[in-house]
C-alpha cells in the first residue's frame, strides 16, 4: 500500500524552551512555576491576558526564571535592591540563550519601566474581529 | 268502600236511571260502560272507533229525550273514576316519557266519541293526575327531563317544548331551572363541537357564542318566556362558553403547549384573555406538568425532545401568564429530570446558539434526533419572530417598537441575535397592552440557562465545544455562526460578573485561543510565502495552558517517529517557529492533529482519508512494516495504547486492515474481495454451530431474542449515561412494545449485558452500573 499524505493540519504546543531543562529528565508540573507570580512560565503575569509574545519569559544569570513584567515589577520596588527575590543574588539577563535575545536590548529599559497597568490595556476583543469570520 | 264497589256503584246508579226511563236501553248502557273503561283492556275501545252498536248506544243515550243532566253527570264520574283506577293501578310502571304519552291518549280517546266532558275539565283532571305523576314517580321524572336534555342537543325543539309544557303543566309552574340545565348543557355541547380543534382561531369563545345565539337564542327565549335582549341571561351563556373554553383547553393542554406549538398561538393568546383567577392557572399548569411527565419524562424519550417539549412549554406559558408566575413552576419540575442527563447541556448550546446540527454529530446521532436537534435549534432561534404578526387576524395588535422587522439584506441570524442582545423587557403595564412580542423573548435564554445549576456548567461545556470546533478548523477561518455563538455566549454569561477566578480565566481562554488561531494564520503564511516551507501543511500553534478543556495537551512529551518526508517537513516548521518565536519551542500533538491521506492499494483502489494523525500513524507503520501486533505499534510508534487500539479497530472497520486471530497481528488489507470474506466468515460461523452443544445453542438462541431490545438499552444509556441491571430491566419491561417483546430474568439481562461489554459495546463502570462504550 502507497500511504501519502495530502493535507496535514498539525497542532502544535508552543512552550518557552528554557536550556538544560530537558523535557525528558522533568516532572509535569514541576518546577516550572514563575518565582513571583507562581503562574506556568508558559502562562501570563497576573496582569497579562496573552501568554506568548505580550508576556515574554526571562532567565536570570542565576537560572531563575520569570515573566518579564514580574521581574520588572519586583525590581521597580526599592527593597528589591536590584536583586533576584529567589536567591538575593544580583538580577541580570543570562547571556546566550534564545529566550533573552528579544529581551538583552531593552534590558534597560525593562529594568527601569513598570508593568501594563491593567488587563484593559491589551484587551483587544478577538470577537468583535470581522476578519475572523468568514460566509 | 272498595274501589271496586264504588264502581259498581256508580254503574248501578246510572242502571238505576235509566230503568226508570227506559229500561229497553239498559244493554246500550252496558256497552258503553265497557267501551270506556279504561280497566277493560280486552273488550274496551282498544283505540278503535266505536262499533255501530255502541255508536249507535251513545248516539241513543246522549242525544236521546231521554237524557237527563244527572244522568250526563253520573256517566262522566263514572269515567273519572275508572280512568283514575287505572291511573293508581299502573302509575308506577311508567318509565318514559312515550308511555305517559300513550297513556293519556288511552284515556283521552273515549272522550272523542262520549263527548261529555268541556275541555277545561279534562285538562283539569289530566293536571291532577300528571301532577300526581310527577310527584310520586322520581325515575319517570328524571327521564323525562334527560329526554328534554337529549332532543335538546340533537335540536328537536318542537318535541321538546312538548315535553318542557307537560312538565310545566305537570308542576303547575313554569320551570326555569330545568330549563337553564338545559340550557348550559347544550352550550357545553356546542361548545366542545364548535372549540375542540379550533386552535388556529382567535376568537373562538365570541364566535361560537355568536353562532349560538343566533341559532337557538330565540327558541329558548320562547320557552323561558323572556326577551331576546334579556342580558343578564346571555351574559351567563358568555360566560359559560367562556368557561367551556377553559376547560377544554386545559384538558388540551400539552397538545396547544408543544404539540401544536407554534400553530396554537391564537388560541394560547384567547385563553390567556380568558384566565382571570390564579386558581384557573394553578389548574392549567397543573395538568400541564401532569400530561407532560406522562408523555416527555420516561428514559425512552431523547435529552433533545425534552428539551424542545420544555422549550416550547416555556414559550407557551410565556404567552398565557403575562405575570410570569407560572413558569417557574415547569423549571423547577423539569430540572432534576434533564439533569440526570449528561447531554443535556451540549443539546441546550448547539441549539440555543444555533450551531450546525451536523457539528454535534456523534457515532449514535439517528436522522430523527438530528431532525428534532434542528426543530429544537428553531425553536429557540425563531423566539424572536413577533407572534402577533401571524395570528392577530383582527389587526388590533400593532407590532411594538422592540418587534423585529427583518432585513431582507442582513443574514436572518445575525439580525436575530442583535435583535436578541439589545432587547429589553418592558414595564409590565405596556406588555399587558399590546406587545406580545415582548412576552415571547422576555429572556428565554435566561429563563431556560436557569434549568442548569451554574452558568458555569454551559460556560465549560461550551468552551468544551468550542476547543474541539478551533482544534478541528481545516484553515483558520471560523464560521460566522459561532462567532455570533461566541457573542451571545460572552454576553449572555457575562464574565464581569464572575467572582471565582476561575470562570473567569475560562472566558479569557476562549480569546486566546482566537488569538493563537489568528496568529498561527500569520506565521501560515510567512512560513508559506517567505519561508517557501511546503503548504500541503496547515500548521496551529497553540498556547497549551488555554487549551486545556476537553483535550489533553499535558501528557508527558514523547516524540512520534513520522514518516520520512513529513518528519522533514514538521521539523522544517519546528526550526522555523524557532526562528521566528526566539526562545520557544514545539511539540506535536498527533491526536489533535488532522491529515487527509490517500492510500493506493495492491488491487488499484485509491482511497481518501481524513483521520486523526495518530490514526495515519498507525497505518503507516503496518504499511512500511508489512504486519505487527498491538505491542509492536505502540512501542513503534510511541502513541498510547489506547491511541493505537482506538486507530486499529477503525482502519479494520474501514477494511483496509486485517487482524488475524491465529498470529494476534495487523496487516494491511491490499485485496479486497468480498465472495472469499463472505465464504470465510460463513464457514467459520457454521462450525460454531457444528461445535456448540445444545445449552450454548439456547444461549446463542437468547442472545439472538436479545438483540432485538438492544436499540432500547442502547437508547436508555444514550439518555440517561449509566444504569444498573436491574435499573434496566425494569425500564425494558416498561419500554419494549408486545410484538417485540421481552420476556428475560433479571439474571438473562445480566448476563447479555455481561456478553455485551465483553465485544465492547458496554463498559462496565466501578460500581456495577453500565454504559455505552466510547
Ligand atoms: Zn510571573
Ligand atoms: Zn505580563
Ligand atoms: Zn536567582
Amino acid at each position: 500500500m502507497q500511504l501519502e499524505f495530502k493535507k496535514v493540519y498539525p497542532v502544535f504546543s508552543w512552550s518557552w524552551d528554557i536550556p538544560g531543562d530537558d523535557d525528558a529528565d522533568r516532572e509535569i508540573g514541576d518546577e516550572d512555576l514563575c518565582g513571583i507570580c507562581r503562574v506556568s512560565y508558559n502562562g501570563t503575569c497576573p496582569g497579562c491576558k496573552y501568554p506568548g509574545d505580550n508576556c515574554p519569559l526571562v532567565i536570570g544569570e542565576c537560572n531563575h526564571n520569570f515573566h518579564v513584567h514580574c521581574i520588572q515589577q519586583w525590581l521597580a520596588t526599592p527593597t528589591a535592591k536590584g536583586l533576584c527575590p529567589m536567591c538575593r543574588q544580583q538580577f541580570s539577563l543570562k547571556r546566550g540563550v534564545a529566550i533573552n535575545e528579544g529581551q538583552v536590548e531593552k534590558l534597560a529599559n525593562l529594568l527601569l519601566q513598570p508593568r501594563p497597568a491593567a488587563l484593559a490595556a491589551d484587551d483587544q476583543d478577538m470577537m468583535m474581529d470581522q476578519e475572523f469570520a468568514v460566509r | 268502600m272498595t274501589l271496586s264497589d264504588e264502581g259498581r256503584e256508580l254503574s248501578e246508579q246510572l242502571h238505576s236511571l235509566l230503568h226508570d226511563v227506559d229500561s229497553s236501553l239498559e244493554d246500550d248502557l252496558e256497552g258503553i260502560l265497557t267501551w270506556v273503561n279504561p280497566n277493560e283492556p280486552g273488550s274496551n275501545h282498544q283505540m278503535r272507533p266505536p262499533s255501530l252498536r255502541v255508536k249507535s248506544a251513545i248516539k241513543s243515550l246522549l242525544n236521546g229525550v231521554v237524557t237527563s243532566e244527572s244522568f250526563i253527570d253520573l256517566l262522566g264520574k263514572y269515567m273519572i273514576f275508572q280512568t283514575r283506577k287505572h291511573f293508581f293501578l299502573n302509575y308506577q310502571s311508567l318509565l318514559y316519557f312515550k308511555d305517559v304519552q300513550k297513556l293519556e291518549r288511552y284515556y283521552e280517546f273515549p272522550t272523542r266519541y262520549v263527548n261529555i266532558f268541556s275541555s277545561e275539565e279534562w285538562c283539569d283532571e289530566m293536571s291532577g293526575l300528571r301532577n300526581y305523576l310527577i310527584r310520586q314517580n322520581s325515575g319517570l321524572k328524571n327521564n323525562i327531563q334527560l329526554r328534554l336534555e337529549q332532543l335538546v342537543h340533537e335540536d328537536d325543539f318542537d318535541m321538546a317544548c312538548k315535553i318542557y309544557e307537560w312538565l310545566c303543566q305537570a308542576e303547575g309552574r313554569l320551570l326555569p331551572e330545568i330549563l337553564v340545565d338545559v340550557l348550559l348543557s347544550k352550550v357545553k355541547l356546542f361548545a366542545s363541537k364548535n372549540m375542540n380543534s379550533a386552535w388556529t382561531q382567535r376568537f373562538t369563545i365570541m364566535e361560537a357564542y355568536n353562532l349560538f345565539v343566533t341559532n337557538y337564542w330565540s327558541v329558548f327565549c320562547r320557552m323561558l318566556q323572556c326577551m331576546e335582549d334579556d342580558h343578564e341571561i346571555t351574559n351567563e351563556i358568555y360566560r359559560c362558553f367562556e368557561e367551556e373554553f377553559i376547560r377544554i383547553r386545559t384538558s388540551q393542554v400539552f397538545d396547544i403547549f408543544v404539540t401544536g406549538f407554534p400553530t396554537t398561538k391564537p388560541t394560547l393568546l384567547e385563553l390567556r384573555s380568558v384566565l382571570k383567577t390564579s386558581v384557573k392557572y394553578t389548574e392549567l399548569i397543573t395538568e400541564f406538568l401532569y400530561q407532560f411527565e406522562s408523555k416527555m419524562l420516561n428514559p425512552s424519550i431523547t435529552t433533545a425532545e425534552i428539551l424542545l417539549s420544555y422549550v416550547r412549554a416555556i414559550k407557551s406559558i410565556l404567552i398565557v401568564d403575562v405575570s410570569f408566575r407560572y413558569f417557574q413552576l415547569l423549571t423547577n419540575f423539569v430540572r432534576p429530570y434533564l439533569m440526570e442527563r449528561h447531554d443535556t447541556v451540549a443539546t441546550f448550546l448547539y441549539a440555543m446558539l444555533g450551531l450546525d446540527a451536523s457539528d454535534l454529530s456523534s457515532k449514535n446521532s439517528t436522522s430523527t434526533h438530528m431532525s428534532i436537534a434542528s426543530q429544537l435549534s428553531a425553536e429557540l432561534r425563531g423566539s424572536h419572530q413577533p407572534i402577533s404578526s401571524s395570528t392577530a387576524e383582527r389587526g388590533n395588535l400593532p407590532h411594538g417598537k422592540h418587534a423585529l422587522s427583518m432585513n431582507p439584506y442582513e443574514p436572518a441570524y445575525q439580525q436575530i441575535i442583535d435583535y436578541y442582545l439589545h432587547w429589553n423587557p418592558e414595564p409590565a403595564d405596556s406588555i399587558q397592552a399590546n406587545n406580545d412580542q415582548a412576552l415571547i423573548s422576555k429572556e428565554l435564554f435566561d429563563i431556560i440557562v436557569e434549568l442548569f445549576d451554574s452558568k458555569d456548567v454551559i460556560v465549560r461545556e461550551f468552551l468544551g465545544l468550542f476547543t474541539r470546533k478551533l482544534l478541528g478548523l481545516r484553515g483558520y477561518k471560523l464560521e460566522s455562526n459561532w462567532v455570533q455563538s461566541l457573542k451571545v455566549v460572552k454576553k449572555k454569561l457575562d464574565f464581569k460578573t464572575y467572582s471565582s477566578a476561575q470562570e473567569f480565566s475560562n472566558i479569557n481562554n476562549i480569546d486566546v485561543m482566537l488569538r493563537d488561531v489568528k496568529h498561527s494564520e500569520e506565521l501560515c503564511s510567512l512560513m508559506h510565502e517567505k519561508l517557501g516551507l511546503s503548504d500541503r501543511i496547515i500548521p496551529k500553534f497553540v498556547s497549551y495552558l488555554f487549551w486545556n478543556a476537553h483535550s489533553d495537551f499535558s501528557a508527558l512529551p514523547k516524540d512520534h517517529p513520522l514518516p520520512k518526508e513529513l518528519e522533514a517537513d514538521i521539523n522544517n516548521y519546528k526550526k522555523a517557529y524557532t526562528n521566528v518565536k526566539k526562545g520557544r519551542k514545539l511539540r506535536l500533538h498527533p491526536e489533535q492533529s488532522i491529515v487527509e491521506l490517500q492510500l493506493r492499494l495492491a488491487d488499484g483502489r485509491d482511497l481518501n482519508y481524513e483521520v486523526t494523525l495518530d490514526e495515519a500513524l498507525v497505518l503507516s507503520y503496518l504499511s512500511s512494516n508489512g504486519d505487527g501486533t498491538v505491542e509492536e505499534i505502540v512501542k513503534q510508534t510511541n502513541l498510547d495504547i489506547s491511541q493505537v487500539e482506538k486507530s486499529l479497530k477503525f482502519w479494520v472497520k474501514s477494511s483496509i486492515l486485517r487482524y488475524s486471530t491465529e498470529t494476534s497481528r495487523y496487516s494491511v488489507e491490499e485485496r479486497q474481495n468480498v465472495d472469499v470474506k463472505h465464504a470465510v466468515e460463513r464457514q467459520s460461523s457454521s462450525e460454531i454451530v457444528n461445535a456448540t452443544d445444545s445449552v450454548d445453542l439456547q444461549q446463542q438462541q437468547f442472545i439472538d431474542s436479545m438483540q432485538k431490545v438492544l436499540p432500547f438499552i442502547k437508547g436508555m444509556l444514550t439518555n440517561l449515561g449509566s444504569l444498573k441491571a436491574d435499573k434496566i430491566h425494569s425500564f425494558l419491561k416498561m419500554a419494549v412494545p408486545k410484538e417485540i417483546g421481552y420476556s428475560a430474568t433479571p439474571s438473562q439481562l445480566q448476563l447479555y449485558l455481561n456478553a455485551l461489554v465483553e465485544e465492547s459495546k458496554l463498559v462496565k463502570t466501578p460500581n456495577g452500573a453500565f454504559r455505552l462504550a466510547k
